[in-house]
Order: C-alpha cells, then structure tokens, then sequence
C-alpha cells in the first residue's frame, strides 16, 4: 500500500529533481573524495591555508558545526523519546537518522584534516584520560554507536519499550557530555584568553539546539519541496511548533553574543582580536543575517507559519552559524600568542583554499545523499500512531 | 683430562658448525634477496689510511636514536636545563642553522627561532632565540590524546611521530608556539642514510605529524652538547644539569645557580605556571650594541 502510494507519489517532475539532487551531491562527493585522496597521498601542503601560526582551519569549523548539529537533532528526538512530548513523536526517527548523518559528515571533515589519521587506532591502544581530546572522541564515538542502536530499534517499530526509552536516555545523555566536552576543548586553553571561557560547554550545547532545529526545517522542507511533497497538515503543525522554539534559541544566543563580545572587548588580553573580530566582514553577517534577521523573521507570526520564512530562516541561521564556527575557531588564533616580539606582534589573517571548502563540501554531500537515500529507503516517515496525533493532544502547545 | 679435551672438541665442533651454518645462511639471504649494486660508488677513508670506493648500497650507517620505548625513559638521575644568555645573542643564527643541518629540516622550519624582542617602546630591542622549553607541567602533554607528547625524567618533553594523530591540539596549547606541523609530504632524500625513526633524534620526520627542538637526546647520550649550543660562535646557550648545578656553553663552565643569582635570570612567561627548562639572562651589559641585520659571525 505504501509502495503503491509512494508511486503516485513520485511524479515525474519529482523524479528529476531527485536526480538533480543526487547528480549535484553526487558531483560534490567525488570531488571531495579525490581531494581527500589527494590530501593523503601529498599531504596537506598546497591544499589547505592553514599554518603553524593557525593550525585549525575550515575543516575544524565543519566538523564542529556537523557534530553539533548532530547532536541538536538529538535534543529535538528526545523531546519525544525522553520527554515524552507526543507531538514531536513523528519526526523522532528522521531526527535520529539526521543525526546519524551529521555525525559521519563531520567525521569525514575531522579524518581529512587530521595529520596522521590511520594513527586514530592508538585512541584506544595509549589512551590518555587527562586529555579533553581524548574524551571528546571516545565520547562522540560512544554517541554515534547509541545513535545507531536507537535509530534501529526506531526502524523495527519500537518506539515505547523500556529499553527504547532507556537508550533514548542514554543517547541524550552523550548527546550532552559530547558537546560540552568540545567546547571544554576551546575553553580550557589556558594561554589563549580568547578561547578561554567557562560559558564555551554551554555555548556550545545552545548552539547545538539551534542549529538542530534549523537544520531540521531547512533540509526537511527543501527536500519535500523539490522531491516529495507530503509534508501533510500536521506536520505544518510540528513545522510551525519548530520555528517558535527556533525564535526562542536565536533570541538566547543573540544574548550569549552579546555579552561574549563585550567580555572579550573589555578584557585587555583579548580586546585586539575581539576588535579585530568585531570589525570583520564575517562577523556581521554572522550576527545581523545570522542572528538578528532570522530572529525577526520567526518572531511575526504571519512570515513564521510560512514556508518560504522558515526556509529563510533557517537557511539564514545556519550560515550565520557556519560562519560563527569559523570566527570562534580563529578568535584565538589569529592574536600572537607572545607579546614583545616585535615581527610577530601583527595579526594573522586566514582565508580557507578551495580545496578547503570542496571538504566542506564534501562533508554536506555526505549527509544529504545519505539523508535522501534514508528518505527513499528506510521509511523515515512512517509512523503507526501518528495520525491520530493532533497538536491538542500534545499537552506542550495549547494555542493551536 | 680426557674428558676436558673431549669437551673442547665438542665445543670446537659446534662453534665451526654454527659459523659454517651463518656464513651460509647469510651468503643464500645475498643470493635470494637477489639484491643488487646502486651503481653508485662513494669514496671511504680505510682503516689503513687509504681512500677506497665502495657501492653505496654497502654503506650501512650506524642507527643513532633509541627505540620508542627506551626514548620514554629517559636518562637516570639527571634533569636537563639550558640558559640563554641574551647580552651575547647578536643573531648569527648559526644555531638555527646547525639544528636544521642536524634535523634535516628544511629551510622554512626552524626549531630554534631567534626573535627580535622588544618589551616596550621605551626599551632597546634584542635578539631573543626561543627553543622548546621542555615545561615542568607540559601543556603539550596534558592535551595530547594519544601520549604521543610525553614528558621524560630527564625533564626533556619529546613527541613520538609515529604515535601522534597529527590533530595539532598540542600546537593550540604550547604558550611559546614552539611546535610546527610536517606539512609536506617529503621523499626520502637518497643522498641521505634511511635510518629509521626515533624519537630522540625526530629524523625522519612523519609527514602529518608534529615535531619541536628536543635538546638533542640522542647527542646527551653520548655526553655531548646539543647542535644549537655547539654551533654558536658567541657561546649564548649554556646546557647542563640541574642536580649538578652545571651548566656549559662548550668553552666555560659555570654553577647554574650563581648564573640565576648573579644575573637575574628568569624564565619566560612563567605565569602560566608551565615551569620551563629553559632560562634567559637579561640583555644588560651588552658585549655589542644592537643591529637590525642579521650579523652572520
């Protein structure tokens, strides 16, 4: 029945941007995965513009948005999973799924700029427990491996077993740690004060909400506009829920910000780069397009509710937050780290290659040919309850 | 007496045997292994004085670094420090240049540095080399995930290049931004010995991996001086033992205690609390007055 009606479905016209979407992904994967070829085989010499003074580049900042966007999709599937909110009970498996393909798109990113990435073997081999890396590898490895067993046990139809509630539980609980864990690995660098920052966990996990939920409406929505057009009454309804909790998170981390800015322009160890910082190019579009925009955006009720705003909003969010990973990885780079010197007392400036971002790139084709592939096949839709969940029913949102 | 002569019989027969044994053991590997002459001779000075040519596939050099495992122990009962005498640096350089011919590295990499200082606008600048400074509490180590940074109880910080991951964390927390990364991905030089790799000496570098000064353990073994402090025509680095209160820059020797008392010497940007190794003496009482070139001594 489901097969007969996915063929009506299908349309013609959706099969070919289908093919659209595939050939364009496609293209960017095989790029990507000759590039990276290249990067192992000469190594990253030439290829990357990173530099002993900036080690940690784009492909930092892609891993970094990748895995928390992973684990923003996580937050939003506990809702229902750990929280036990019915209304967002229909999207908990695509968002697992999401998260899943996250995860292996920023691994891909991480493994390409690591030096010697074969050497990943002595994570287990010479573990040393002191080291925030260390844990933040073991503790991301752990979480894909509980996202996976989740997504399973979602796929065979489990959703309300102890133990599917149990792993549902634990998978937050990594979704958490993880996060908070990177963000100890920028904010306990002592000796760069630019970094340093207790609130860096709780950014980071903020953040991570906030470009789940984006990522959520954005690739939901562009993906059914252009090759299935099913998103059904009530989903507009879990849509509409989506991008109120959106405006919430983009007004808290307008916030954050904020004060993140004014703290590091105040502190004289900090002031220079955080005005250099402050009067860059990317900056402001991270803040006003970023944040400040999108936040309007999904504020006024009548834009909110429509297709065409949160798509927006969300395309919007998430490039300002792309970008933002950037900022806070370079923020602390690009200042000498030792005063007095005096040929080393300017600035290093930083722009990634090409090949820099056909990584990025290629890290997105990862997640959006394995997301299409688990639209097509692993029925990320389907759900035995779920018309017969209505927005009243869900005790959150009373208004509707 | 027959019986000893017996056991000496005995004994004589199975030490030809064996001999007999690798000799042909080690002629069929040479036939089997089917190797064959480079085709390129380099001239030997003989033990007899004479100059001979051999093929260079004969010529074996002797490898020079301890094992990974040993490298981690490092040497009993000493702690190694060093003083950088800042009234003589007048940035010949040959320090930079000495540790790059031992290191193999290439021009653009220097594990020593030679800066030029100036701690304010008031003050006269200075010639500043900058090595590792082999921490008492490494940041390096500490952030390492895989202990490819470790921190020796000879007080030397050195990396295992086969280990490390290449994920560069440890360039993000050195305070001095001493590390460099292997960026390129190099053949190996066939004009150079193919040693294998030890930590002690760094050489070759792992493409992808990240390397620093290292104080030249494997020079410490054999009781000799680090390159940098027997290239310098000036004598500004001074090396020794702590426990022994020793330090030498190759011509004088001196207490390093009076060095710190008498001088004032100090360690840099000791508030982050990482204790270093390494201890400068002022640039005061300059034995030449500051030049912005290089002067190549």
């Amino acid at each position: 029945m489901d097969k007969k009606l996915k063929e009506i479905k299908e349309t013609k016209k959706n099969k070919w941007y289908l093919i659209i979407w595939i050939s364009l992904f496609g293209i960017l994967l095989i790029t990507g995965l000759l590039t990276a070829i290249r990067i192992f085989t000469a190594g990253h010499a030439g290829m990357f513009n990173t530099t002993d003074e900036i080690p940690w580049g784009l492909p930092i900042g892609t891993y970094i948005f990748f895995v928390l966007t992973s684990s923003g999709l996580t937050f939003i599937s506990s809702l229902s999973s750990v929280f036990r909110i019915k209304l967002y009970k229909p999207i908990a498996k695509r968002c697992v799924f999401m998260a899943i393909c996250a995860m292996f798109a920023g691994f891909v990113s991480l493994l390409i700029e690591l030096g010697q990435p074969l050497n990943i073997i002595y994570y287990v081999i010479t573990p040393n427990f002191g080291s925030q890396m260390w844990w933040m590898g073991a503790l991301y490895g752990i979480y894909l491996l509980f996202l996976i067993t989740k997504f399973w046990r979602l796929h065979i139809g489990d959703h309300d077993s102890m133990a599917s509630k149990a792993l549902g539980l634990v998978t937050l609980f990594f979704a958490i740690a993880a996060p908070a864990i990177l963000g100890s690995i920028f904010g306990l660098v002592v000796v760069r004060p630019a970094f340093l920052s207790e609130f860096k966990p709780a950014y980071f996990l903020l953040t991570a909400l906030l470009s789940g939920l984006a990522f959520l409406m954005l690739i939901r929505i562009i993906y059914h506009f252009f090759v299935q057009t099913d998103i059904t009454e009530n989903r507009q309804g879990i849509f509409n829920h989506i991008a109120e909790l959106l405006a919430l998170t983009i007004g808290i981390t307008i916030f954050f910000s904020v004060w993140r800015t004014i703290t590091g322009l105040n502190d004289n160890r900090t002031s220079p780069a955080f005005f250099e910082l402050v009067s860059s190019w990317p900056f402001r579009i991270e803040v006003f397009l970023g944040l400040v925009f999108p936040f309007f955006l999904m504020i006024v009720p009548s834009i909110r509710q429509t297709d065409a705003g949160k798509t927006i909003a969300s395309l919007f969010v998430l490039g300002g937050l792309f970008i933002g990973r950037i900022e806070l990885i370079m923020v602390g780079q690009i200042q000498p780290m030792v005063h007095g010197i005096t040929e080393a007392d300017k600035f290093t400036h930083y722009f990634p290659s090409v090949w820099e971002w056909i990584i990025a790139g290629f890290s997105l084709s990862i997640l959006l040919l394995l997301y299409a592939a688990g639209e097509r096949y692993l029925n990320l839709d389907i759900h035995p309850v779920e018309s017969k969940i209505t927005m009243q029913d869900s005790g959150f949102l009373k208004k509707q | 007496m027959e019986e000893e002569k017996k056991e000496r019989r005995r004994f004589l027969k199975f030490g030809f045997l064996a001999a007999a044994l690798t000799a042909a053991g080690v002629g069929l590997n040479k036939i089997t292994s089917g190797e064959k002459n480079s085709g390129e001779n380099v001239k030997l000075l003989s033990t007899g004085g004479e100059l001979v040519e051999v093929d260079k596939k004969h010529v074996k050099t002797p490898h020079c670094g301890a094992s990974s495992s040993e490298s981690r122990k490092g040497i009993p009962d000493r702690k190694f420090v060093m003083v950088i005498d800042l009234s003589r640096c007048k940035n010949a350089r040959k320090c930079v240049q000495g540790c790059q011919k031992a290191h193999d590295l290439p021009p653009e990499k220097e594990w020593i540095k030679v800066h030029r200082m100036q701690d304010s606008e008031e003050t006269a600048p200075y010639w500043f080399p900058k090595p590792c400074y082999h921490c008492g509490k490494p940041a390096c180590v500490k952030v390492c995930p895989v202990e490819a940074t470790f921190k020796r109880s000879d007080g030397i910080v050195l990396i295992d290049q086969d280990r490390c991951i290449g994920c560069k964390y440890c360039m993000i927390a050195c305070p001095y931004a001493v590390r460099s990364f292997n960026w390129h991905k190099q053949e190996p030089d066939e004009g150079q010995p193919n040693n294998s790799y030890s930590p002690e000496t760094g050489t070759p570098a792992k493409p992808g991996s990240v390397g620093k000064c290292d104080f030249c353990p494997d020079l410490i073994r054999e009781g000799k001086l680090p390159h940098c402090v027997t290239a310098c025509p000036m004598g500004v680095i001074y090396f020794g033992d702590y426990y022994e209160d020793a330090v030498t820059n190759g011509t004088e020797t001196l207490r390093f205690s009076d060095l710190m008392r008498d001088r004032g010497g100090y360690r840099f940007l000791e508030h982050f609390g990482t204790k270093p190794s390494v201890y400068y003496l002022p640039p005061v009482n300059r034995q030449f007055p500051f030049k912005e070139e290089t002067e190549n001594a």
